[in-house]
C-alpha cells in the first residue's frame, strides 16, 4: 500500500507542476483515507465512522494548507501521519470520543481470556483480540507500537519522528510493549457500572 | 534457567508483527462509501481553494503604505 500511495504522490506532484490544480491530489486522498482509517481506529480509538470521516476532513484541510512544506526529497507517509497525529488529538481534545459498540457475542468470547484464547485463535480471531488490548493502552505506546510493527521502523526512526532522544525512544519502545504484554495477562477490562450514588447529594449538601 | 523472553504463553514479536500487518490494512470501501469519501475531498478542496482565493483578494484590497 505504501508503494502504491508513493507512486500516486509523485504522479500527483507532476500533474500540479504542470497544471496547479489542486484536484491533482484527488486520487491521493482517496488512498490515503483507506490507508488512514485503521490507523485513526487502533491508535486514536476513535471507532465511530463518522468521527473519522470528521478527521480525515481535517486532515486533508491540512495536507492542502501545509503542501508546499513538504519537502520531496523525505517520505510522504510520516508526513501525512503527522498531519494525522495532529488532527486526530485536536478533535479528541474538542469532541471526545464517541463509544460504539460493534462486538458480536461471539466476539466477545475472544476477548474473555485474551491470553488463553490467543493460542488457540485463527490470525482473523487475533486480530480483534489485539485490537481490544491496544485499545486498553495510551494513545502514545500505541503510536509507538504503530510505528514499530506497522512500518517496521527502528528506534532510530521513530526517534527523529517523535522528536525525542534514542535513549528515551528505546524506553518508550520497551515500556509500551511491556504495558501490551501485561494487558494480554491481566484478561479483559472490567465493563464499568453505574454508581447509583452519583448524582445523589451528600447529606451535609443539602438544601432546604 | 528460564528468562523472562522464553515466557511462551505471551504473544511472540512475529504474531504480534502478523496481527499489526492485519489491524492495518487499508478498509475496503463500497459504491456509496467511495461516493461519499469523494465528496469530502471534492468540498474539503474547494474550501481550501476559496480560503486561498479570499486571502489573495485581502491582500490585493490592502492599501499600500505611504511613507510619511
Amino acid at each position: 500500500m505504501g508503494d502504491d500511495i508513493n507512486a500516486l504522490v509523485n504522479e500527483a506532484f507532476l500533474s500540479y507542476g504542470e497544471t496547479y490544480r489542486f484536484t491533482s491530489f484527488d486520487n491521493v486522498l482517496m488512498a490515503l483515507y483507506r490507508y488512514t482509517c485503521p490507523m485513526t481506529r487502533n491508535v486514536y480509538g476513535i471507532r465511530d465512522p463518522d468521527q473519522q470521516k470528521e478527521v480525515f476532513q481535517e486532515s486533508a484541510l491540512r495536507f492542502f494548507k501545509y503542501l508546499r512544506t513538504y519537502d520531496r526529497q523525505r517520505p510522504f507517509l510520516p508526513w501525512w501521519e503527522g498531519i494525522v497525529r495532529s488532527a486526530a488529538l485536536d478533535f479528541i481534545k474538542k469532541n471526545g470520543i464517541r463509544q460504539s459498540r460493534e462486538y458480536s457475542t461471539d466476539d466477545e468470547r475472544l476477548l474473555d481470556n485474551s491470553l488463553i484464547v490467543w493460542k488457540r485463535a485463527e490470525q482473523s480471531e487475533r486480530k480483534i483480540i489485539l485490537e481490544d488490548v491496544l485499545s486498553r493502552l495510551h494513545p502514545h505506546d500505541r503510536e509507538i507500537l504503530w510505528m514499530h510493527y506497522v512500518h517496521g521502523l527502528t528506534a532510530e526512526e521513530i526517534s527523529k519522528l517523535v522528536n525525542k532522544s534514542l535513549f528515551r525512544t528505546k524506553y518508550a519502545i520497551h515500556r509500551a510493549l511491556k504495558k501490551l504484554r501485561n494487558l494480554f495477562q491481566s484478561g479483559p477490562a472490567a465493563p464499568k457500572k453505574a454508581n447509583p450514588e452519583r448524582g445523589k447529594k451528600a447529606p451535609g449538601n443539602a438544601v432546604s | 534457567m528460564p528468562s523472562r523472553d522464553d515466557d511462551l504463553t505471551l504473544p511472540s514479536d512475529d504474531e504480534l508483527r502478523k496481527t499489526f500487518a492485519q489491524l492495518a490494512e487499508p478498509v475496503e470501501l463500497s459504491e456509496n462509501e467511495r461516493d461519499e469519501v469523494e465528496e469530502i475531498i471534492r468540498k474539503t478542496r474547494e474550501r481550501f481553494e476559496q480560503g486561498e482565493a479570499d486571502a489573495a483578494g485581502r491582500k490585493r484590497s490592502r492599501p499600500i503604505p505611504t511613507a510619511e
